[in-house]
C-alpha cells in the first residue's frame, strides 16, 4: 500500500504540491483529478522519483520511496507512463518494452558474448513483452519505430512499457489523452485488468470514464487536496464543483467532457 | 539478402591477400593500408557505441587509441609481451583511463562534454610527446616483431588476418551488446534520461559504462595498431586522428555498425587519396561533415534507409505483385 504524508514539492518560490497526504490500497483503480496546474503530474513525478521532493514521506509497503535513487523506484514496484509519451525513438516498439524490463533482468556486458544465461533471460523477457503487446493489439507493429506510429499507439506503448514490469503501483498520467474511440476500449480493459493485480493511480480528465472504473478519487487544486471519495460523491461535492467541475453555463472545459 | 551480402564481403576480405599477390612488392603497402583500415573501423565502431548509441559526444577517441597503442608498445619493448596480451593490456589501460572522462560525463552533455573529451585527447597526445622516459617522446617506440601465442605474426599477410579477425570479433561483440539489456539501456539514456531512469536504468552508471566499453574497444584497436605499424609515435594520435574518427561516425550515420564501417571506408579512402597534400584530407572531410550534417543528417545509413523506403513505397508496375504486399 502507498502511504504519502505531507508531500511537498517546490520549484523555487512556487509550491507545486503542498503537504499532501495520499493513501492508495494494494489493488484497485484510483484517480487524481483537478484543473490544469493543480499539481497532479508533479505529484506523480514525486512518487516516481522523477522530481525531487522538498518534504514529507512516501512509503510503498515497507520501502521508504524517497530514500531511493530515481532508477530504483521501479525495482521497488513503482512504474509509470508519461503525459506526453516519452518513448525511446531509436528503439523498436518491442525494444521499448524490453527497456521497461531492465530492472528485472541481470544480463550485463556478458550480453555481448551471447552466453546461454543471457540468451535464456533475453528470450524470457521477450516472451513477457510480447504477451503485453498482444494484449494491447500492438503485436503487428512490434518491429516498427515508435515515431512511425499514430499518437494513440504511442500512448498505448507508453502504458504497455509501464505495465510490462508488473508493478505494485502503476502511475498513469492521462493515459487516454490522444486515443481514438477504437483504441480507448483496449486500454480501458488493460487498466481494469491491471487494477485487479495492483494499485493503479491515474490522472484523467474524463470524469465519466473515471466514474466507470475508479473506486476512489482525489481532487487537487493549487497543489493541495481539495476532496477525496468515490466518483459519485465527488460529483456532488461543492468544493469539487467550485474548483473543477463547474456549474451550468460556467462549466469548465474539463467538466464539459463529462 | 543482408546475410548473403555480409558473407560475400567476408569471403572477399579473406581471399584479398591471395588476389594481392599479383601486385608483387606493392602488396605489402596495400595490405598495410587495408589492415590499418580494419583497425580504424574498430575505433569507429567504438566511437559509434559511445556517440551513436549512448548519445555522448567524444572528440578525443584517439586518446584511448594512444593509451592502448603505447601500453602495448611499452610492454612489448620492455617485457617482450606478445600481441594478444599487449592488446588486452592496452584495452584495459584505456578502459581504466576512461573513468577520467566517464565521471564528468555524468554531469555534462553535448558541447560541454565534447570540449572535455577534446581536452583529454590533447592531454594524452602531449603526455606521449613529453614523457620521453616512458614513451620515447617524438622518437616514439619501435616494437619487436609481433607474435601470436608464440607463433610469428610479423608478415603483412598474417597481420592482415589478425586485423580482420579483430574487426569481425569487435562487430560481433558490439552487435551482441546492442541487442541485449545494456545496449538498450545505452539507447534509452540517449533518447530520454528521464524515461530511462523511470524504467530502472541507472543513468549515471550507464553513461560511465558506455565510456568504459568504448574505451576498451578503442584501446584494443590501439594495441593492434602498434603491432601492425611496428612503431608508435605521438603524431599518430593527435587531434587530427580524433577528428577523423569523429568524421567516420558522422558520415557513416550514428547508431549503426555498418554505418560506422561505411564511414571508416569513406574517411580512410579520402585520407589516403589526399595524403600527398598536407591538410587536404582534413579540409575535405570537414567539408563532408558540413554537407552531411546539413543535407543528410542520417549519414550513409540514413541515405540507404531513405532509398529503401522510397523503393518500398513506389507503386509496382501493372501486373506485378510485390511479394511483401
Amino acid at each position: 500500500m502507498l502511504e504519502a504524508r505531507g508531500v511537498t514539492v517546490r520549484f523555487g518560490g512556487l509550491v507545486a504540491v503542498n503537504a499532501l497526504d495520499l493513501d492508495v490500497p494494494d489493488r484497485g483503480i484510483f484517480a487524481l483529478v483537478g484543473p490544469n496546474g493543480a499539481g497532479k503530474t508533479t505529484l506523480i513525478n514525486a512518487l516516481s522519483r522523477v522530481c525531487p521532493v522538498a518534504g514529507g514521506t512516501v512509503r510503498l509497503g515497507d520501502v521508504d520511496v524517497l530514500s531511493l535513487p530515481p532508477h530504483a523506484a521501479v525495482s521497488a514496484g513503482i512504474a509509470r507512463s508519461f503525459q506526453r509519451a516519452e518513448l525511446f525513438p531509436s528503439l523498436t516498439v518491442l525494444e521499448n518494452l524490453l527497456v521497461g524490463l531492465h530492472s528485472t533482468m541481470q544480463t550485463g556486458l556478458s550480453g555481448a558474448l551471447m552466453t546461454p544465461a543471457s540468451r535464456t533471460e533475453e528470450q524470457a523477457a521477450r516472451a513477457r513483452a510480447e504477451r503485453v503487446l498482444r494484449d494491447l493489439d500492438l503485436w503487428e507493429v512490434r518491429n516498427a519505430a515508435p515515431a512511425d506510429m499514430p499518437y494513440g499507439h504511442q500512448k498505448l506503448l507508453d502504458v504497455a512499457r509501464a505495465l510490462v514490469s508488473e508493478p505494485a503501483l502503476l502511475l498513469l498520467d492521462e493515459p487516454f489523452a490522444g486515443l481514438t474511440e477504437a483504441e480507448a476500449p483496449r486500454l480501458l480493459a488493460c487498466i481494469r485488468a491491471a487494477g485487479e493485480r495492483c494499485a493503479v493511480l491515474m490522472i484523467e480528465h474524463h470524469f465519466e470514464l473515471l466514474e466507470g472504473i475508479a473506486q476512489r478519487m482525489t481532487v487537487m487544486d493549487f497543489g493541495q487536496k481539495v476532496s477525496e471519495g468515490t466518483p459519485a460523491s465527488m460529483r456532488t461535492d461543492p468544493e469539487v464543483i467550485r474548483c473543477y467541475l463547474g456549474t451550468g453555463r460556467h462549466r469548465t472545459a474539463a467538466a464539459s467532457a463529462c | 539478402m543482408q546475410r548473403r551480402l555480409v558473407i560475400a564481403i567476408l569471403v572477399a576480405c579473406a581471399v584479398l591477400p591471395i588476389a594481392f599477390q599479383a601486385l608483387g612488392q606493392r602488396q605489402v603497402y596495400w595490405l598495410f593500408v587495408i589492415s590499418e583500415f580494419y583497425v580504424f573501423a574498430i575505433v569507429a565502431i567504438s566511437l559509434d557505441l559511445l556517440m551513436g548509441r549512448s548519445g555522448q559526444i567524444s572528440l578525443g577517441q584517439s586518446g584511448f587509441v594512444a593509451l592502448g597503442a603505447y601500453t602495448a608498445a611499452i610492454l612489448n619493448q620492455r617485457f617482450n609481451v606478445d600481441l594478444p596480451l599487449g592488446m588486452l593490456a592496452g584495452a584495459a589501460t584505456a578502459a581504466v583511463a576512461s573513468l577520467v572522462l566517464g565521471f564528468p560525463a555524468t554531469r555534462l552533455r553535448g558541447h560541454y562534454l565534447g570540449i572535455v573529451t577534446l581536452g583529454f585527447g590533447i592531454a594524452i597526445d602531449q603526455i606521449a610527446l613529453k614523457w620521453d622516459a616512458l614513451t620515447g617522446g617524438d622518437q616514439g617506440i619501435h616494437l619487436h616483431r609481433p607474435a601470436l601465442f608464440g607463433v610469428d605474426a610479423g608478415t603483412p599477410v598474417r597481420m592482415y588476418y589478425v586485423a580482420l579477425v579483430a574487426l569481425v570479433v569487435a562487430v560481433l561483440l558490439v552487435r551482441g551488446l546492442t541487442q541485449t539489456r545494456i545496449g538498450r539501456a545505452f539507447a534509452a539514456i540517449k533518447d530520454s534520461e528521464v524515461a530511462a531512469a523511470a524504467m530502472g536504468v541507472p543513468v549515471a552508471r550507464t553513461k560511465v559504462l558506455a565510456f568504459i566499453v568504448s574505451a576498451f574497444l578503442a584501446g584494443a584497436a590501439g594495441g593492434i595498431y602498434a603491432f601492425l605499424a611496428g612503431f608508435v609515435a605521438p603524431e599518430d594520435f593527435g587531434i587530427e586522428s580524433s577528428l577523423l574518427f569523429f568524421a567516420m561516425v558522422v558520415i557513416g550515420g550514428m547508431g549503426s555498425i555498418p554505418g560506422a564501417i561505411g564511414g571508416a571506408v569513406v574517411v580512410d579512402a579520402v585520407k589516403n587519396a589526399a595524403a600527398t597534400v598536407s591538410g587536404l584530407s582534413l579540409a575535405l572531410l570537414g567539408g563532408m561533415i558540413v554537407l552531411v550534417v546539413l543535407f543528410f543528417p542520417g549519414g550513409l545509413k540514413g541515405l540507404l534507409r531513405t532509398r529503401r523506403i522510397r523503393r518500398e513505397r513506389r507503386p509496382a508496375p501493372k501486373g506485378v505483385v510485390r511479394q511483401d504486399a
